[in-house]
């Protein structure tokens, strides 16, 4: 029987929103899958494309979970992070591979449904995707 | 290090006064800087306050007194700040009172300085604004026996003020003068304790209220303003005639929309006053640790608002100059001088100018200047850590070592 490919997401999470819509969701008994690994950072303009190649080393994928926009507690934090996903979205598909690999999804710390949702779609979209062909073995 | 116990608080309105009261209470040294002859602001020519017995002039004067009495208040006239230097612990204001210049030391700096209504010259008389109005009640013109009509077609952000104003005026010119009142509205909020009742107290009063849809048009016939509508409930374009057109104000931030908020180095890109508020700074702080902003010049408040926020901004201006434990350099981002290159960049990106350039013989590098992050002005984000090209900048506890090492050590 062939195994079915279970992706390995990284998720970066701002600890001001994403961090806290991740325990909502817990206390809401919504579950995300136990392959997603959530990296608490202080704020999602911390983010530096390295981190995000470097997960890309072992992971099939990576989630930048930054605050609403408008609305980060640090002001410009989440639109860093949005152009520092952007850089390295551009170096991925420079070495040919898909920049959809590296996703920007905002939330709040009230949005624990959202939370759940978006952390399940993207990785069955990665699971669609397939394994990352740039892991590091 | 203690940092300068001493407050600027720029604008001697309500917001101001209240600040300094609330502030002077714990002992802190205050300075009121009003850029007219006398302290009050806008509160001195209002007429009334919904839910408060005592004239507006005769509270403001009574806090003025009580303000004048304190010892640790120090009240400045005619006085505007020119210019701005330095951070939290350690502002050096240029403030110009009748002409003349000086520096003063402090340690925040509270914005009070209200909103600004921008007054249109209407061509005709009979037509006036929200805000005239109630000054123009405030003086005591007679409006007995005159018809009024009121427009609130304009939406100032969620700001409700204007809203509160037109019914609050509608029900004293009902109640007081007799005269007919018609109120034109496309949306009416009137959220806050007793407003509800105010506004059923004010249909019951027999002020009249049509919703509209479309603009409608007024123009002056016979002595009257004749205003044409198109009521939403009973459709067909409809006529009244009354003596005075009331329009609602355009309101505006006096911080976002002048040279203040670029004075104090204030991140402007995200307008408080349109709506868009962060629940982040609530208490009154800006995108600057020890630079606050109190009352209508961060939101169009009324009285019991602006107290709160007046509370809420002294509160936190005490845990920032009282509290020594935030001097704790240890959580924050920390720069390795031999690796900067003076380069700006996390200067330039800091959302909370928290980073200064040092110049001394003893730092270790070819320039001998380096990045430097003031503890008490950081708020420990990161974000010039994730900046710095050279990757001189690194935070504990957050540190790129640390990170890396956890997505090595990651299990697939």
């Amino acid at each position: 029987m062939e195994k079915v490919f279970e992706p390995k997401v990284v998720a970066f999470a701002c600890e001001n929103s994403a961090c806290l819509a991740a325990e909502h969701a817990v206390s809401l008994s919504r579950r995300y899958p136990e392959r997603v690994e959530i990296i608490k950072i202080p704020c999602s303009g911390r983010v530096d494309v390295i981190f995000v190649l470097k997960a890309l080393e072992k992971a099939d994928g990576v989630m930048v979970l930054a605050c609403q926009k408008d609305n980060c507690k640090f002001l410009s934090g989440n639109v860093r992070a949005a152009k520092r996903v952007g850089q390295a979205r551009k170096l991925l598909s420079e070495i040919g591979i898909k920049e959809e690999r590296v996703q920007i999804i905002y939330l709040a710390a009230n949005m624990g449904h959202k939370f759940a949702d978006s952390v399940q779609n993207y990785y069955d979209f990665i699971r669609e995707l397939g394994p990352n062909p740039g892991k590091v073995t | 290090m203690k940092s300068n116990q001493k407050v600027l608080i720029i604008g001697g309105g309500l917001a101001g006064i209240e600040t300094a009261l609330q502030l002077a209470r714990p002992g802190f040294e205050v300075t009121v800087a009003e850029k007219e002859r006398q302290l009050g602001g806008r509160f001195r020519h209002i007429n009334t306050v919904a839910g408060m017995e005592t004239s507006p002039r005769d509270y403001i004067a009574e806090k003025i007194n009580h303000l004048a009495s304190n010892p640790s208040v120090n009240i400045m006239v005619n006085t505007v700040p020119v210019e701005v230097r330095g951070l939290i612990g350690r502002f050096e204001v240029a403030l110009k009172q009748d002409g003349k210049e000086f520096c003063q030391k402090y340690g925040a700096i509270v914005l009070a300085t209200g909103f600004s209504n921008n007054i249109v010259n209407f061509p005709q008389e009979g037509i006036l604004s929200l805000v005239q109005m109630e000054e123009m009640l405030g003086k005591g013109y007679d409006f007995s026996g005159k018809s009024i009509s009121i427009v609130l077609d304009s939406e100032t952000g969620n700001s409700d003020l204007l809203s509160k104003l037109a019914i609050k005026n509608a029900l004293l010119l009902k109640k007081k003068y007799r005269g007919e009142v018609n109120v034109f509205y496309k949306n009416i909020k009137v959220s806050g304790d007793n407003w509800e009742k105010l506004y059923v107290d004010t249909r019951e009063a027999g002020v009249r209220f049509f919703r509209i849809v479309d603009q409608l048009e007024v123009e002056e016939c016979n002595g009257k303003m004749r205003i044409s509508f198109r009521d939403s409930f009973i459709s067909g374009m409809y006529l009244v005639e009354s003596d005075f057109v009331v329009l609602p104000d355009e309101i505006e931030s006096t911080v976002f929309n002048n040279a203040l908020g670029s004075l104090l180095q204030l991140n402007l890109k995200y307008d408080l006053f349109s709506g868009k508020d962060t629940p982040y700074l609530d208490s009154g702080i800006t995108s600057r640790n020890g630079i606050f902003m109190v009352g209508s010049c961060r939101w169009p408040c009324l009285t019991n608002e602006i107290i709160c926020s007046a509370g809420a901004a002294a509160h936190e201006i005490a845990r920032q100059l009282g509290d020594e434990t935030l001097l704790d350099v240890s959580d924050q981002p920390q720069v390795d001088p031999l690796k900067c290159t003076v380069c700006l960049t996390c200067y330039r990106c800091c959302p909370h100018k928290a980073i200064t350039i040092e110049h001394d013989d003893i730092i270790d590098n070819i320039y001998h200047s380096a990045a430097r992050m003031d503890p008490l002005a950081c708020r420990r984000c990161g974000l010039c850590v994730a900046e710095c090209p050279a990757k001189a900048i690194n935070m504990p506890g957050n540190k790129d070592e640390q990170i890396l090492a956890r997505l090595d050590a990651l299990e697939v």
